[in-house]
């Protein structure tokens, strides 16, 4: 090993903590390296002064800790009430915000918060009514149509009506002129009948 | 760890005696482990205290698995770190040059001594001086410090020896060793 490897190893065999081939081979090149030897002294001469150091003397109640316990619990009782407080009130000003529906309105430079007049026609009110009134007039159209519908199936039917009523006026003046010929026919064959009926009796007279 | 185990249960259990032997068994390694942790003149006392309180509201969650000391260390350690945090400059006042002589041996300049160690130990970066507190005043392996650091153990080593190292020069630059001292 080189002295740079050993180096590194130097704390560790200071401490004892170095076994097997490491072990041995630091106190083999610790034999042959005076360099190596003499860091390894600085580094024992520190473990040393780390000693020198000495322990504070503290002593700790039990019971001191027990109540500083009891007193941090209390603190996050109240803690945890001024919270649930706090959200309560929260909780209160909201409702009353909802049912108070104040107004507040900027202009000018100025900030108005109305808290007494309700506004006449809420938002969502106006929105229903509108909702309202796009039905009503899709609604409209739709009748609207149904009628124009119901106009021209009724006009169609009347043009039908119309001209069956055409047809039998007409079928009706070509009877009625058939009947007044056959009636003018009847007239001239009862006239024959009637000249022939008189002429043969006054001949027979 | 056997009687500790007895003690800890009779205090999960809400036994007050219980936890004021664990606190009189175990004050002064906190202590002094915190001492070395966060110096001297850091306010050990309440920060041992605080230890104690810690680990009194975390006992129920505690698993006797016979390294009590471990989970204990873990929460001073804890609490040291955050206290480093809060004083991150309080260290500035410590690092006065101390003059003073190679191997003190007077009560004077071992008091010098001792103070010019606790301000390089301060100096220290953190990682490097809690590995060097749980090795040297601690006296655990790096096994046992691996569970408590949370690390493996080869890191462990690497950090102690450059901290060793450290500590010689920082040591050597107050006056105290000399280049090549045998």
């Amino acid at each position: 090993m080189t002295c740079e490897q050993i180096r590194a190893l130097l704390p560790l065999a200071v401490y004892e903590d170095l076994t097997g081939p490491d072990a041995a081979a630091v106190a083999a090149h610790l034999r042959d390296c005076a360099g190596c030897r003499a860091e390894e002294a600085s580094l024992r001469q520190t473990r040393a002064a780390l000693d020198v150091v000495p322990a504070p003397e503290v002593t700790v109640n039990a019971t001191d800790v027990l109540r500083a316990e009891s007193i941090e619990q209390a603190r996050a009782v109240r803690r945890w009430r001024r919270l649930a407080v706090a959200a309560s009130a929260l909780a209160a000003g909201l409702l009353v915000i909802l049912a108070v529906r104040p107004q507040v309105r900027v202009g000018d430079g100025v900030l108005v918060v109305r808290w007494a007049d309700p506004p006449p026609e809420p938002a969502p009110v106006v929105h229903v009514q509108q909702v309202r009134d796009f039905d009503q007039t899709e609604r409209l159209e739709i009748i609207a149509a149904l009628l124009r519908a119901a106009a021209d199936d009724a006009e169609g039917r009347d043009r039908d009506r119309k001209a069956e009523i055409a047809a039998l006026r007409a079928r009706l003046d070509a009877m009625r002129l058939t009947s007044d010929a056959r009636w003018e026919d009847i007239q001239k064959d009862m006239g024959v009948l009637y000249r022939a009926q008189f002429a043969r009796r006054e001949g027979l007279e | 760890m056997g009687e500790d185990g007895d003690l800890i249960r009779r205090w999960q259990q809400g036994d007050a005696d219980a936890f004021g032997t664990v606190v009189r068994r175990w004050q002064r390694p906190v202590a002094r482990f915190l001492a070395r942790l966060v110096g001297p003149e850091a306010a050990v006392a309440d920060l041992t205290q605080e230890v104690f309180l810690r680990a009194h509201r975390a006992i129920g969650r505690y698993r006797d698995e016979g390294c009590f000391s471990t989970w204990l260390h873990r929460i001073a350690l804890n609490l040291a770190r955050d206290a480093g945090r809060r004083a991150r400059r309080a260290p500035a006042a410590l690092r006065e040059e101390v003059p003073a002589r190679v191997d003190a041996v007077d009560p004077w300049e071992r008091r010098e001594l001792a103070d010019a160690v606790s301000a390089a130990l301060v100096e220290l970066p953190a990682p490097l001086r809690e590995v060097l507190v749980l090795r040297h005043y601690e006296g655990m392996n790096f096994e046992q410090m691996a569970r408590v650091l949370g690390l493996p153990a080869s890191t462990l080593k690497s950090r102690f020896a450059v901290a060793l190292g450290r500590m010689r020069d920082r040591l050597r630059a107050m006056g105290f060793g000399e280049e090549g001292a045998t």
